[in-house]
C-alpha cells in the first residue's frame, strides 16, 4: 500500500537510487520540483553517475517548475552539461511518475495532482519481487518505446514552459476559469495561456 | 446532476436488459472509474469520467447483442457490425439536448469513441492513433474488465482476485496502459470487495 514519506527522506531515497546505478536511471516526473531536483547532494549525485558511464534519461514537462529568486531548475541545467538528457512530454499522458534503476531499484508515486506539493505525494510501496520484476520489465519497455517511437522527444530548454510556482498557480486557474485541461492540452495552447501571465 | 445521473442509470440498464446478467455493470463501471480519477484529475473530470462510463455502451443494439449469443464463432461480417457501436453511441448522445451544454463533451466524446482501443493502439475505430487515446478511455477499459471479471456470466463463475491480476498482467503494454495497471492492481484493487 501507498504511505506519504518527508521530502528529507524523499530526496535521500532518490541519492542512494542515483548512488546505487551502474548501467542507467530512467525517470519520469512532472514539473521536475526544484526543491527536489536543485538539492546539491541530488546534482552532485547525478554528475558522480556521469562520470561512472551511467545513462540517465529524464521525461519530464510541459511545464519546469523554476524557483521565485529568478535561479535556474538544476535539471535542465545538467542536460545542458550533457550529464543527462531530457525528453518533452507533448502531453501529459502519465498517471505516474517514477524511477526505475538499472533493473534493481522501482520508485513509483501514486497519481496526484500537478503541482502537489511533495509532502502530499504518496510512494507505491511494490512488495513482491516476482511483481516488483514484472514491472520494471514492463516500464522500461514501455519508456523506451516512447522515446524510441518519438511520442517523447529529446529536448532541450526552449521547448518548455519555465514558471514560477506562484505563476503556475495563476496559470491553473486561468486554465479552469477556461475549462481547460492542463492534461490534455496541446503545447501550443498551453504556451498561449502561459504568455498571458506576463 | 441527480436529475441527469438517474436519467443516465436507467438508459443504461434499457440497455443492459438485453443482456439480463449485465444490468447495473455501466454504473458499477462508472463508479469506480470516477474514484479512480479523481486521485489525479481535476474536480470537472469526475463527471467526464463517470458519464462517459455510463453512455460508452449507449450504442449497442439488439442487433448487436444477438450476434454477441450466437453459439459461433463470430466471422469478419458479425465484428464489422459490432465493431461500429462506439460510432453509434456518439451518434446517439448527439441527439440529447443536455450533451450540447456539456463542458468538455469533446473529451467525453473521445472517451467513448475509444472505450475499445487498445494501449497499443490495436482496436477498434482503427483511424484512431494510439497517441490520441486519452488517459480517461484507458481507465474506463481497466475498470471494464475488472468488474465483468468479478462477476459471475451464465458460461463461468466470477474469477478470483489473483486469476483477475494474472489476467490483468497479460495485457500490460498491449490492452493496458502500463501505468494506470501497476496502479490498480496495487493501489485500487487491494481495497475492492470482492
Amino acid at each position: 500500500m501507498s504511505q506519504i514519506i518527508s521530502d528529507e527522506e524523499r530526496i535521500k531515497r532518490l541519492i542512494l537510487d542515483i548512488d546505487s546505478a551502474s548501467k542507467s536511471i530512467r525517470i519520469v516526473s512532472g514539473e521536475a520540483n526544484y526543491e527536489i531536483y536543485n538539492n546539491e547532494d541530488v546534482v552532485t549525485a547525478f554528475r558522480n553517475a556521469k562520470k561512472r558511464g551511467v545513462d540517465i534519461k529524464i521525461m519530464i514537462g510541459p511545464i519546469i517548475e523554476v524557483p521565485e529568486d529568478g535561479n535556474d531548475n538544476m535539471i535542465v541545467k545538467l542536460s545542458e552539461e550533457n550529464v543527462l538528457e531530457i525528453y518533452y512530454r507533448p502531453e501529459r499522458r502519465t498517471l505516474i511518475h517514477y524511477r526505475i534503476v538499472d533493473k534493481h531499484v522501482f520508485y513509483a508515486e501514486e497519481p496526484h495532482p500537478p503541482l502537489s506539493p511533495p509532502s502530499e505525494r504518496r510512494v507505491m510501496d511494490i512488495m513482491d519481487i516476482n511483481d516488483k520484476e514484472f514491472w520494471i520489465n514492463k516500464m522500461i519497455a514501455d519508456f523506451d518505446a516512447r522515446i524510441s517511437e518519438r511520442e517523447v522527444l529529446l529536448s532541450k530548454r526552449e521547448d518548455f514552459i519555465m514558471l514560477k510556482p506562484s505563476q503556475i498557480q495563476k496559470l491553473i486557474s486561468l486554465l479552469i476559469k477556461e475549462g481547460e485541461s492542463y492534461d490534455f492540452i496541446t503545447k501550443d495552447v498551453l504556451k498561449e495561456i502561459a504568455n498571458r501571465l506576463n | 446532476m441527480d436529475f441527469l445521473k438517474t436519467s443516465l442509470i436507467n438508459w443504461a440498464q434499457h440497455i443492459e436488459e438485453m443482456e439480463f446478467y449485465k444490468i447495473g455493470h455501466s454504473e458499477k463501471v462508472a463508479n469506480l472509474a470516477q474514484k479512480i480519477a479523481t486521485s489525479r484529475f481535476f474536480q470537472l473530470h469526475q463527471e467526464v469520467v463517470w458519464i462517459s462510463a455510463m453512455l460508452q455502451n449507449i450504442g449497442i443494439t439488439r442487433n448487436d447483442t444477438a450476434i454477441l449469443k450466437k453459439h459461433r464463432q463470430l466471422d469478419e461480417n458479425d465484428w464489422s457490425t459490432i465493431n461500429l457501436h462506439p460510432e453509434r453511441s456518439i451518434r446517439k448522445i448527439k441527439k440529447i439536448s443536455f450533451f450540447h451544454f456539456m463542458p468538455n463533451k469533446n473529451l467525453v466524446e473521445q472517451i467513448i469513441l475509444c472505450h475499445h482501443k487498445w494501449y497499443d493502439g490495436q482496436g477498434f475505430p482503427h483511424s484512431i492513433k494510439k497517441e490520441d487515446i486519452p488517459i480517461e478511455s484507458h481507465i474506463i477499459n481497466i475498470v471494464d474488465t475488472y468488474i465483468a471479471m468479478s462477476s459471475p456470466r451464465p458460461h463461468r463463475n466470477k474469477k478470483s482476485k489473483k486469476e483477475i491480476i494474472n489476467e490483468l498482467q497479460n495485457g500490460v503494454n498491449s490492452q493496458y496502459h502500463p501505468e494506470v495497471a501497476i496502479y490498480f492492481i496495487h493501489e485500487v484493487m487491494p481495497n475492492l470487495e470482492q
